[in-house]
Formats: C-alpha cells, structure tokens, sequence
C-alpha cells in the first residue's frame, strides 16, 4: 500500500523563553491520502500556522514524526507548497516573474520557467496581467497569484493558510470556486487552514477539527458530497447539520 | 521596459557620466600641458613649488616678475605657485616638504621652530616692517594710548594681545583692551563701527582706504617701541637646504632679479601683477599700482642688495613675543628661549 | 506624462523667481552694498564674464564629485553587507561609521595633505568620506528591514541565504538604497569643496576662496551658484536612476479585477 501523502504523529511544540516554557501543540495525529483535500479549522492560536510551519520545515517539531511520501527527514523543506496567509507578491517582479518564483530558487532556466508561468496564468484566465506589477492588483488578485506560485513550485502538495481569509464575501466565494477548478486540474494533496466552516465543508473531503492552545485534535468529520464540488451543495441538509455540528464545536472552544 | 534593461540602464548611466566627466578632464589636461614651457637649451626644467601666503598682492611682484619675464626659467626652473589655502599654512606644506618654498613671516617662523617644524627664512622681501595700526578718523582716537578699553579686531595670533598691549603702554596707556578675532575683512570691520581698530599694512589696506574716501589715524608700529622685524619672508625647508641648496640658489637668483627690476620700475611690474594674477583678484588696478608706488623703493634699502637679513631684526622682535607666553611648543607649553640663528640665513643670496 | 512631471516643477519655479525678485530688488533699494551681497543679476553676469576661469574650476571639482561618489556607493554597499552579515560586526562596525562623520576638516585637511599631497586623491577621499554614510546606513536599514514572514515563505522553498539576499533582500533594500544615495549626491558637491580646502591648483572652493580673500564677493557667489546647479543635476540624475529603476515603486497603486 502506498504510503500516505502526509503523516503526522505524535508532533509537539513547545515555545521556550528562559524559564517560562509555552506549549502551542499538544500531541497531533493527523494523516493526508494521495490527492485529498483535508482541512483544519479551530479557534485562533490553536497552533495551526505553527504544525503548518513544521510540515513546510520552517520549524522543527519539538517532538513527534512527520512523514511525506514516507519519508521522516528532518530536510522537509522543498517538499510543499507552502502558501501563508499573505500573499507576499515581491513588489518589483511582475506578476509573471512572480509566478516563476520558486522555479527560479529551483535554478530553472529562465527561458523554461518564463513559459511554464505564462501557461499557468493563461489557464487560469489572467494571462493578461502578466506583465502588470502586484501593486496595480486587488486583493483577491494577488491571493490568486500566490496561489499560482504555490502550485508552480509544487502541484503535489500543498500547504495554505486561510488563503481567503482577508477576502470579501462574494470575492471568497468567487476564488474557492477558481480553487476547485485548480484542484480538479491537478488532484493536488491539499492541508488548508480555515476559519469558515463553511468554506472548509465545499473544499474538503474531510476536515480535522483542532481544539484551543494548546492545540489537540477534537474531531476528525468526513464531507461526502459528490465531486466536483458546486456551492449549491452548501444548502443541502446533510451540510447544513454538518455545519451546525461543527459550528458548535467550535463555539464550546472558543469559549473556553 | 523588463529588468534587464532596467539593470542595464541604472548601472550603465553613472558609469557614462563618469567617462564623459574623465574625459573631458583628460582632453583639458592635454590642451593645456602643450602650454607649459618646455626646456629651452640642455638643462631640463626642474619643477618647484612656492606656497603663497596670501592671495596674489604687491608683496609678490618680483616673483610675478620674474615668472613673466621667463627668468625661472633661464634658471632651469618651472615654478608653479600654489594659490593660499586657509586650512594649511604655507609654513606647514614647506616644512612637510609639498611645497619647495613658501611665504610666511617672522612670527609665522617662530611659532614653526616652537613646535618642532623648524622652516628656514632665506630672504626678507621687504627691509622694514610696514605693519600699522588704524582707527577711523571719524572715532575721534588719535594716538595708541587712547586705545584703553576699545575693541580690537585681531587675526586670531596667540602673540597679538602683547604685541597691541605694548603699543598701548609704550604710548602712556595701560594696554587693556577687548579683544575680538575677525573672520571678515579688517577694514569692513573697522568701517561697520563693530570694531574700533585693527592691524594692517600700510602698503595695501590704507592706500585701498585713501583710494576710498575713508580716512584713518596710522600707528606704525615700529614708532611706538615694537623693534622692527621682517614681514614678509621666504622659506624653505632645513631638507631642502641640505638637498636642494643649489637649485635654491637659482630660485633666489631669479627672484632677486624680479625684485631689483621691480624696485626700479614701479608702472612695469604693477602692470605684470595684474597680468598675471588669477582673473578677478584685482578688482580695483588702481589699487595695485599706488600699492606698487608705496612698496617698490621699501624692497630694500638703497645701496643693499635685496632680501638680506640682519641679525636684530632676528633676536629682538622674537625674543619679544616669546616673553609674552603666546608661542607653546607641541605639547602646548610656552616656549621662552630659542635659537634665533637657526631660523634665518643669507646664503641663497 | 512627461507634461506632468514637468509641471511638478512648477511651485518650485514659482517661488525660486519670487525669492529672487525679492533678493534683486532688496539690494537695489537697501544701503547694502553690492560688494557685500550682489544682486542675482550681478551673479549671473558676473558668471558669464568669468566662465572661461570658472568652467576649468567646475570641471576639476565635477571630477573630483563623479569619482568620490562612484567610490562612496562601492563602499557604503560593501559596508551595508558587512553590517548585515552578523549582529557581531554591525555592533562593532556601526559606532565607528558614526565617528567617521564626526572629524572635522580643520583636524583632517593637514592630514590628508601631508599624506596624499595635492592631487586628487585627497579631494576623492574626502568625497568618499562624506558621502558613503548615508549610502552605507540607509541600505543596511533596508537589508534589515526584509519581511520575515517573506523569509519563511522562501525557506520552505529551500532557498539559500545567498539567494535570499539576491532575489529579495537586495532588491527589497533599494528604495532606502536610493533615498540614501539622493542625500549623498546632494552633499557630494559640498564635500568636493570641503576637500580642496586641503590645498589645490584648481577646482571651486579653491576660486572660492581666493574671490573671499581678495574680497570679489560677486565671484563667491558665482561659484556658490554653479555649486548649486551641479548639486540639483547630481540630484535629479539620482532620481531619474531611480525611476528607471525602480517603477514599481512609482507606480500610483490601481485596482484592476
């Protein structure tokens, strides 16, 4: 049996200042498959941000084992495509060279890595801002950019942090729509952090569920709406008491 | 535009502006050099360098002379003169040896040998001090000893407050008095009422205030007690003596020359100052002429060669300001004893 | 476009011509000799009469600016990545670069001379010495500036320190690169001149200084004049560099989609 994209056991983390230690993580279990999409929502300073920095090898785990593809290196960075929560377009780079991001880290040659970016952009519809600078862009623009970058440095595996979260209500709706059509493309193995209950029932095939600081998995919910996702589904009954389910939840955490 | 056009352009603009600037400095150096007086006969030109203490005046006609006249030149010599700079002193770029000779006076001398960076004077340009004090007629102080309790403009000499005070005194007065160091003009800030008297020569300021209208009480300072000494002189290095002391001789030679023709021919010699001074410095010709008038026949004495030195005026005008305190060695502590002899000598004559 | 930037020159203008105006006419009507403060007029002209002398001096002085600055930005770059290598050498570099400013030219310029001598060295130095502090700092302040949420984000994309400081943190670091470089070039002029106080055959402050000891007033001015000019088209050189090379920064922020 293939080994899971993602394997997270027993991961810690532990904050140390002099004498005074801060635990973000309390033990994590959490397992992606080849090609789902998986999403954790949980009230703020759960310590999301900070397993998605350990998976990203940003950060060391303080204990515990993550595991890609089966493999429990230390070196994970490179492994994903890590996108934070700001877009962080580098302003001096086009929208085009921006894309190209990573490919160029990777030293891809320049004339290759131009024409993988164009292609990128032309599929997803903004091939004409290529040449435009991320200053001259909306918000959700740049989101979607980032996005773009993200999956050119690695269309396997993907790490993002409420990618949507700065976003208005009908520019959300409009680029988790453009999500699932990058994700149908590519089958990608997806983590996505979330605030939006309902955001994370229409992308995900199952969502985990983290509890406050320190974080701790609560729940771990099954979304069995039919793929290709549609937003229509949102209204169905079985959504509507999975979403209920979690809202409530969620509500106990928070208060906590 | 893309980036590298961008890149190109941002590096590349500066280092254009850098060329063309290289450049055009290079064409004019070559323009001019093809001016410069090439050796005449078998002697190649030895270069020499002569620090101005000043801005070009009339105690530098025989040396102006001399370089219109090509006597430097017949000398082997291509003498260029470095324009007076207020930060270093004619007296440091010769005893640090980046200049040849220079012009400095007594006191200048003194104060060099004080702190251990001994120069050496080898002519007296003009024979008798011609140094004065002067107040505006119209301040009604009509002799030094009236001087009591009014405001000095000074130039700024450790020495000066004895040199003035002594006048004073010499006068029947007590020799007090405020004391201001200018910045500015002396004679603008005598005429501003901010001041009430100042030093200066008697060849240039108070012929320039005659030429303006201004009228002025002249102390001499020789007539009230203060022993004669030579201002300006020429120096040279101790190195350069023992190095160079024919190439000295030469230069002195042609000064000399330029000197003794300036004595005997006044209208000449203004005429060559102003030709060859810097364009702009002499914005009043006049001036320089009756400057001229007044300095020719004070060269030297008639019947005496130029430049020659006399002892006296070497012991007692310096043993003066040495007792006054006003010159400190290097580290700062007065100095009351020197060896005047080492400080001057005739040879080069 | 070019009409706009033009016309961003216009308050400027304005208030030059009425500074001027009211300069002229206070000399004409006041007790003020003109041998004291000249006239605006009298400057110009004064100017044009000389030019041949005053061109040589502004030439030697130009040189003298152009080569100091080209050293001063190689050196303030270099020392903005020492200063960035590690906290160690930023704290013992730092209060020396602060120093560095502080010598005045009177304890320096018999220095400079006795070490260099006349040429041109000494005056390049001293350019040099002026102008690569504020080089030196606004680009360190820059380099250290780089967004560390961005520094993550190129860590998981496995990119070395080297190619973090050359894809983002050097290009992060120019607009204060630049803001650094537009103050050095406006004072580069000045520090020329402060340079040939030393002692020199010929540039400004040298005419400079023998128009004030000659009493020429007119021609101080005159030279304080071209010093001015070079000073602004030094200035507007940087600036234009900077447009070229950095648009985006320019760039007024539309919202497109």
């Amino acid at each position: 049996m293939d080994p899971p994209k993602l394997l997270v056991q027993g991961v810690t983390k532990t904050y140390r200042d002099g004498r005074r230690s801060l635990e973000a993580l309390a033990p994590i279990d959490l397992a992606i498959a080849t090609g789902e999409f998986v999403s954790i929502i949980g009230p703020s300073g759960c310590g999301k941000s900070t397993l998605f920095n350990m998976i990203a090898g940003v950060e060391k785990a303080s204990s515990g084992v993550i595991a890609i593809d089966g493999n429990a290196e230390e070196a994970r960075a490179g492994k994903s495509g890590y996108m934070p929560q700001q877009p962080l377009l580098l302003p001096w780079r086009t929208i085009e060279e921006n894309v190209m991001l990573g490919l160029d880290i990777r030293h891809t040659p320049r004339k290759q890595a131009q024409q993988e970016a164009y292609e990128l952009l032309k599929r997803f519809g903004l091939a004409d801002f290529a040449q435009d600078y991320p200053a001259t862009l909306s918000g959700g623009m740049r989101q979607r950019i980032a996005l773009l970058r993200t999956v050119l440095f690695n269309h396997d595996f993907l790490l993002l942090d409420e990618p949507f979260g700065a976003l208005d209500a009908l520019t959300r709706l409009s680029s988790q729509v453009w999500l699932l059509d990058l994700w149908q493309e590519y089958h990608a193995s997806v983590l996505f952090i979330t605030h939006d209950v309902r955001e994370a029932i229409l992308l995900s095939d199952r969502i985990y569920v983290f509890s406050a600081r320190p974080g701790r998995v609560l729940r771990i919910v099954e979304v069995d709406l039919p793929r290709p996702r549609q937003p229509v589904q949102l209204a169905w009954a079985q959504s509507i008491q999975l979403e209920q389910e979690l809202v409530t939840l969620l509500l106990k955490e928070q208060k906590a | 535009m893309n980036t590298r056009t961008r890149l190109l352009l941002s590096i590349g603009i500066p280092v254009v502006l850098i060329i063309l600037v290289v450049g055009a400095f290079l064409l004019y150096q070559q323009r001019t050099a093809s001016t410069v007086p090439t050796a005449q006969g078998p002697r190649p030109l030895t270069t020499m360098t002569l620090a101005l203490d000043w801005t070009p005046n009339t105690n530098h006609t025989g040396i102006y002379v001399a370089l219109d006249k090509g006597w430097y030149r017949d000398e082997g010599i291509n003498l260029q003169l470095l324009p007076y700079s207020s930060n270093v002193s004619p007296d440091v770029l010769v005893s640090n040896g980046k200049a040849d000779v220079g012009i400095s006076a007594t006191e200048g001398v003194v104060a060099d040998a004080a702190v251990g960076q001994p120069v050496v004077s080898i002519a007296a340009i003009i024979q008798h001090n011609t140094s004065a004090l002067v107040t505006l007629a119209s301040s009604g102080l009509t002799r030094p000893s009236m001087l009591d309790g009014k405001t000095y403009g000074a130039f700024g000499a450790p020495y000066e407050t004895a040199v003035v005070g002594e006048i004073i005194k010499r006068d029947g007065g007590r020799g007090v008095f405020k004391s201001v160091t200018l910045d500015v003009d002396a004679m603008q800030a005598l005429e501003s009422h901010r001041i009430d008297f100042v030093w200066v020569f008697e060849g240039w300021e108070v012929i320039q205030a005659q030429r303006a209208g201004v009228q002025l009480n002249v102390f001499p300072i020789t007539n009230y007690g203060v022993a004669d000494y030579y201002t300006p002189t020429i120096i040279t290095s101790p190195a350069e003596i023992k190095q160079k002391p024919d190439l000295l001789r030469r230069f002195m030679a042609a000064t000399e020359r330029g000197y003794d023709y300036a004595r005997t021919h006044v209208q000449e010699s203004a005429q060559i100052l102003l030709k060859e001074a810097p364009k702009g410095t002499f914005p009043d010709p006049g001036l320089v002429l009756a400057s001229q008038q007044f300095l020719s026949p004070r060269y030297a004495d008639t019947g005496r060669k130029w430049g020659m030195q006399d002892a006296a005026a070497w012991q007692d005008y310096p043993q003066f300001i040495l007792n006054s305190g006003g010159i400190d060695d290097a580290s700062g502590k007065p100095v009351h004893n020197m060896n005047f002899d080492a400080l001057y000598t005739n040879q080069f004559l | 476009m070019k009409l706009r930037g033009i016309a961003g020159f216009g308050p400027a203008f304005v208030l030059a011509v009425g500074l001027l105006a009211f300069w002229e006419l206070y000399v004409r009507s006041s007790q003020i000799s003109p041998a004291v403060l000249p006239t605006p007029t009298g400057i110009v002209q004064a100017l044009i009469d000389n030019w041949d002398v005053i061109s040589v001096h502004t030439l030697q002085t130009l040189l003298e600016t152009v080569l100091g600055m080209a050293a001063a930005t190689l050196l303030g770059l270099l020392l903005a990545a020492l200063l960035d290598i590690s906290s160690w050498t930023r704290r013992a570099i730092y209060p020396l670069l602060v120093t560095s400013q502080t010598i005045p030219m009177i304890a320096l310029a018999p220095l400079l001379l006795i070490w260099f001598g006349f040429d041109l060295g000494p005056k390049v130095l001293v350019v040099t010495l002026y102008c690569f502090f504020p080089i030196a700092v606004a680009c360190a302040d820059g380099l250290a500036s780089a967004d560390p949420e961005l520094m993550k984000l190129l860590r998981s994309m496995r990119a070395s320190r080297w190619q973090a400081l050359w894809l983002v943190r050097l290009p992060g670091a120019m607009p204060s690169f630049f803001s650094g470089l537009r103050i050095a070039a406006t004072y580069s002029v000045t520090g020329a001149i402060f340079g040939e106080y030393v002692g020199g055959f010929q540039g400004l402050g040298i005419y400079m200084e023998t128009a004030a000891n000659s009493h020429v007033i007119v021609l101080v001015f005159a030279a304080i004049l071209v010093t001015a000019v070079l000073s602004l088209l030094l200035f507007g050189l940087v600036s234009l560099i900077e447009r070229i090379a950095l648009p985006w920064y320019h760039s007024t922020a539309r919202r497109i989609g």
